[in-house]
């Protein structure tokens, strides 16, 4: 009895204890026991269905059957990627707003699993099999309880009315029928067309389903605002500059817009070649189906409205985290400044705000670099291409000289770690910033270190009257402006002169940790110590061979998610996801056989691999996904900061390694016949930030079990006998 | 000599304290069997067939190839490097087709000797195979070298090997029919040295098992082919039937080892 009751007293504090969000934000985990979706062999699975598929009768079954293994696949690895969540607050919440959805019908309701989706993108999507997933970016957007709803039923509508699979197959069937005098264009087209029907038909099943309930329907026209405008932050609020200001330190108007850019209305844009109908047509749908129905009984929140926000909240915190993991810091300091609004004293946002600053003042001195593979390609945009009140953030981003923002940063961060002092990563970024500031030359003896006057506002005065280069439309405007604009150069290295004089006068830390002319930390012009770049050391053999050997003694690695996959251009389906898979297992089996040989210490995690009730596996599995997602963003070799995730060193402690291999194969036969096999095995330090071991080999073979075993043992013979 | 094994035992000593990998999941010693066959092209196999015959009997042209077996052993001192040792057998005729000179005025039906000589032959090989970037011995593409000592040793019978002739008798002076068949001691031993090149690809079957093929040269052999098809000879006396087969062994041996495809099946043992 006493350990049912414990067990009660465990799920209730699961369930029903709420984060304290006015101090601080944990970020989301799943917790509880894992659905079969994480257990299931989807070997079976796939064999079932396409058991029940040929009991059927059905015209299109080889285009079913691929279906059912390529889903099958993908949902796999969407809920296996360590983004979805399981049993946490928002997925238990959204829950709730399914069963109230769903009341009258529990029969489709228990076919039905939903989970939340660690994802930025406003967006939610459904599967055949009953799997619907809400983006997190989505739940930070929505505004009322009702809009979730009626999302939540448009995805339902998709599941009942089988549109992922009809889908599937008519695209398979447009792509069959050729290209006979139709141009890729067309084929898209018509591929969109039947998509925007489909789209149409779910708004509509959607909205009857909704209409069930007591929501408000004018939501549900509502929710296609809350999709037209996914692209602005979920609040709109002005950016001001005061923010950042100190009793000593007040930051130039010239730093700010005077105005910011209106709002495009592109609602009824042309959505010709989009998937989804544009929101003007879905709305004037919905209000047409909302017609003259009496709407007035019917409410915004049915589930609970405090609840509904403390989730929104929920998920707008970990938004900024997820900003970060995609190095998207604009982005993630503007969410985080809007909730610091709301919440102050949140030590989670202090450190969001700390770390935005610190990565801007990086990006500035060129030691965070954006590419190609990144989410931000071109770097942090610029203010133009920005809409609305975030465009200040960008404009101020832009315009702040980097040596200028690195010195409000340092203040900002300072100011936080003595708020916050136990909060060592506070601290390391207050450490970095005052290496920062050594390395530059712009005078570190011109800061007031004993307070005099108060600060003359001399210098704004000239700096107000200096008109943003929008405003510019004639080229005497243009001089004036460039006149004053070196005006502002010449004394804006006066404004800042006074920021740390309290520190100064105050903090014996802040004296001591400032850098000097003579200092180490002035002298030093390598950048910082801990991420300084070692791509000097990689060997580049040759365009099929590279590698990198450990210099440091390896002895233990967490083995994460070894990876195998066969591409086959000779077969109709190019990937073979299901000899991947099996492949996949014996490569397991090597790589631990390999290591068990050379009596080298693995610990594997991979989230194919869990029971039920290893959910903590599952939340370690997220944590190194995130950090290896944002380490991926950059260039590979670059040590750009890892900063999404606090929870890196805990995981280290846990598995006591803080090397993390990934390794794997690629086999791929080309139509010509040619076979190629890809091998690859990196090890991360993943408390250093840094690649200490590397291997890339491409074969012109097969992938043989010779080849494979003779790869892998390689790689753990030369981790055991580093030095 | 022992300056040579004083340096070997250094290198060897050297891979093992920095190799890397080296072996196949830890296991480096290989013990092999190998067959090796080309085209026999001149000379003979024991029915006389050849591609290209030359002499005696052996005009037919008819497909014949030449057959060695091979036992090595092999040792990776590296991840790229194995130092290996290897004895081959080979079990083949000389078909006779050298013209002699006989002085003793003996009148020759034929200036080439009837039939033919055995050959049995040994060749011990010090080799070193290098494996190719990405690879990692004993598995995968490599090139191999080493010296070569070709041992062999032949035997003829007298009444398959002779040359028929007839001498004029000197007091009717009518010729009489003779059955020439000296051609020195019945077994006889010769050495020769060589340098093996090769080339090939080995794999590795559940772990144990390693199949191995690829190709070998002989040096000096390769570079005294044109010779050998155009019967050139560089000094030395005229092929009397005393050195008959010494003069023709070597070529014959030549041929054997000359190039030769090979296929090889070795366990790995430890």
């Amino acid at each position: 009895m006493i350990k049912y009751l414990l067990l009660f007293v465990l799920f209730a504090e699961t369930c029903f204890a709420q984060q304290n969000l006015k101090e601080n934000y944990n970020p989301l985990k799943s917790s509880g026991t894992l659905p079969d979706v994480f257990t299931q062999n989807i070997r079976n699975v796939i064999k079932d269905d396409i058991t029940e598929l040929n009991k059927q009768k059905d015209n299109n079954k080889s285009i079913k059957r691929t279906y059912l293994t390529e889903t099958n696949y993908e949902i796999e690895k969407i809920v296996k990627s360590g983004n979805a969540l399981v049993n946490d607050e928002i997925t238990n919440y959204l829950n709730k707003v399914v069963d109230v959805v769903l009341k009258n019908n529990q029969t489709l309701r228990n076919e039905l699993h939903v989970y939340t989706l660690k994802s930025p993108v406003v967006n939610a999507y459904s599967y055949d099999k009953g799997y619907v997933f809400i983006n997190i970016g989505l739940i930070a957007q929505a505004e009322t309880e009702a809009q979730l709803a009626y999302i939540l039923s448009h995805e339902i509508s998709h599941y009942t009315k089988k549109h992922h699979i009809n889908g599937y197959v008519e695209n398979k069937k447009i792509e069959r029928n050729g290209y006979d005098g139709k141009s890729k264009t067309d084929v898209l087209i018509e591929k969109c067309q039947y998509s925007k029907e489909k789209e149409s038909e779910a708004d509509i099943e959607g909205f009857k389903l909704f209409e069930q309930t007591n929501y408000n329907l004018k939501q549900a026209e509502k929710s296609f605002d809350v999709l037209q405008y996914a692209h602005l932050p979920f609040e709109l609020v002005e950016f001001k500059k005061t923010f950042f200001e100190t009793e000593n330190y007040t930051i130039p108007n010239g730093y700010f817009l005077k105005e910011v850019s209106s709002i495009r209305n592109n609602s009824n844009e042309d959505d010709t070649k989009h998937t989804h109908p544009n929101t003007a047509k879905r709305k004037v749908t919905i209000a047409e189906l909302i017609g003259n129905r009496d709407n007035s009984t019917r409410v915004n929140f049915i589930v609970s409205k405090e609840e509904f926000e403390y989730i929104r909240d929920l998920a707008r915190m970990e938004l900024c985290r997820l900003y970060l993991k995609r190095r998207d810091y604009p982005n993630a300091l503007y969410a985080a400044y809007i909730l610091a609004n709301k919440y102050p004293q949140n030590q989670y946002l202090t450190e969001v705000i700390s770390k935005c600053l610190y990565a801007i003042s990086l990006y500035g001195k060129g030691t965070i670099k954006y590419n190609s593979d990144s989410y931000l390609e071109d770097g942090i945009p610029s203010h133009s291409d920005i809409e609305s009140y975030p465009q200040q953030l960008y404009y101020f981003i832009n315009k702040m000289p980097n040596n200028e923002w690195t010195i409000m940063s340092l203040n900002y961060v300072f100011r936080a770690h003595q708020k916050f002092p136990a909060n060592k990563k506070l601290e390391s970024y207050s450490d970095s910033l005052f290496k920062l500031i050594g390395q530059t030359n712009w005078g570190i003896p011109d800061f007031v270190r004993v307070k005099k006057k108060p600060v003359v506002a001399k210098d704004t005065v000239v700096v107000d009257s200096l008109k943003s280069k929008d405003d510019i439309k004639s080229k005497t405007d243009l001089i004036a402006n460039i006149q004053k604009e070196t005006i502002v150069r010449a004394t804006d290295t006066i404004y800042y002169k006074e920021i740390y004089t309290d520190l100064f006068m105050n903090v014996p830390e802040f004296i001591g940790k400032f850098p000097t002319p003579n200092s180490d930390n002035a002298s030093s012009n390598t950048g910082f110590s801990t991420y300084s770049s070692r791509s000097s050391s990689i060997t580049k053999k040759s365009k099929n061979e590279e590698s990198i050997k450990a210099q440091a003694k390896i002895e233990k690695v967490l083995l994460l998610e070894p990876f195998y996959l066969k591409v086959d251009d000779q077969r109709p389906e190019e990937f073979q996801y299901t000899e991947s898979d099996e492949r996949q297992e014996k490569f397991i089996e090597t790589v631990n056989d390999c290591a068990k040989r050379i009596n080298f210490e693995t610990v594997t995690l991979d989230p194919g691999l869990v029971s039920s009730t290893e959910v903590e596996k599952i939340n370690d599995y997220s944590v190194i996904n995130d950090w290896f997602a944002e380490k991926f963003d950059a260039n590979d070799d670059a040590k750009n900061p890892i900063l999404n995730t606090n929870e890196i060193d805990r995981v280290i402690e846990k598995y006591g390694t803080q090397y993390v291999l990934k390794i794997g194969i690629v086999n791929y036969r080309a139509k010509s016949g040619i076979k190629r096999t890809y091998y690859y095995s990196y090890i991360y330090d993943i408390k250093n930030n840094e690649v200490v071991y590397k291997r890339y080999v491409i074969y012109r073979d097969k992938d043989t079990k010779d080849l494979i075993n003779a790869k892998v043992y390689q790689t753990f013979y030369e981790l055991k006998h580093s030095k | 000599m022992r300056s040579k094994l004083f340096i070997f035992i250094v290198l060897l000593s050297h891979t093992f304290v920095f190799s890397q990998a080296p072996g196949h999941l830890g296991k480096r010693f290989v013990l092999g069997y190998a067959f090796h066959t080309s085209p026999s092209v001149f000379n003979a196999n024991a029915k006389n067939e050849t591609i290209i015959g030359r002499g005696g009997n052996s005009e037919s042209g008819n497909v014949a190839f030449n057959a060695i077996h091979e036992l090595s052993m092999e040792y990776a001192i590296s991840s790229k490097w194995m130092v290996c040792f290897s004895g081959r057998y080979y079990k083949t005729i000389c078909d006779n087709a050298e013209s002699i000179t006989v002085d003793n005025g003996y009148n020759l039906q034929s200036s080439r000797p009837n039939g033919y000589y055995n050959i049995r032959g040994l060749t011990y090989t010090l080799y070193f195979k290098y494996y190719g970037k990405r690879y990692v011995a004993p598995w995968g593409r490599y090139v191999m070298f080493g010296p070569a000592i070709n041992t062999s040793k032949t035997s003829y019978d007298s009444n398959v090997m002779n040359i028929k002739g007839a001498n004029r008798n000197s007091f009717n002076y009518n010729y009489r029919d003779t059955l020439l068949s000296d051609f020195g001691p019945k077994d006889q031993n010769f050495v020769g040295f060589n340098l093996m090149l090769g080339m090939g690809r080995s794999r590795i079957i559940a772990n144990r098992v390693v199949l191995d093929y690829g190709v070998t040269i002989h040096v000096f052999s390769v570079m005294s082919g044109l010779f050998d098809a155009g019967d050139i000879r560089f000094g030395g006396s005229k092929i009397s039937m005393n050195n008959y087969i010494e003069s023709t062994v070597k070529q014959r041996v030549r041929g054997v080892n000359r190039f030769n495809a090979f296929l090889k099946i070795g366990i790995l043992l430890f």
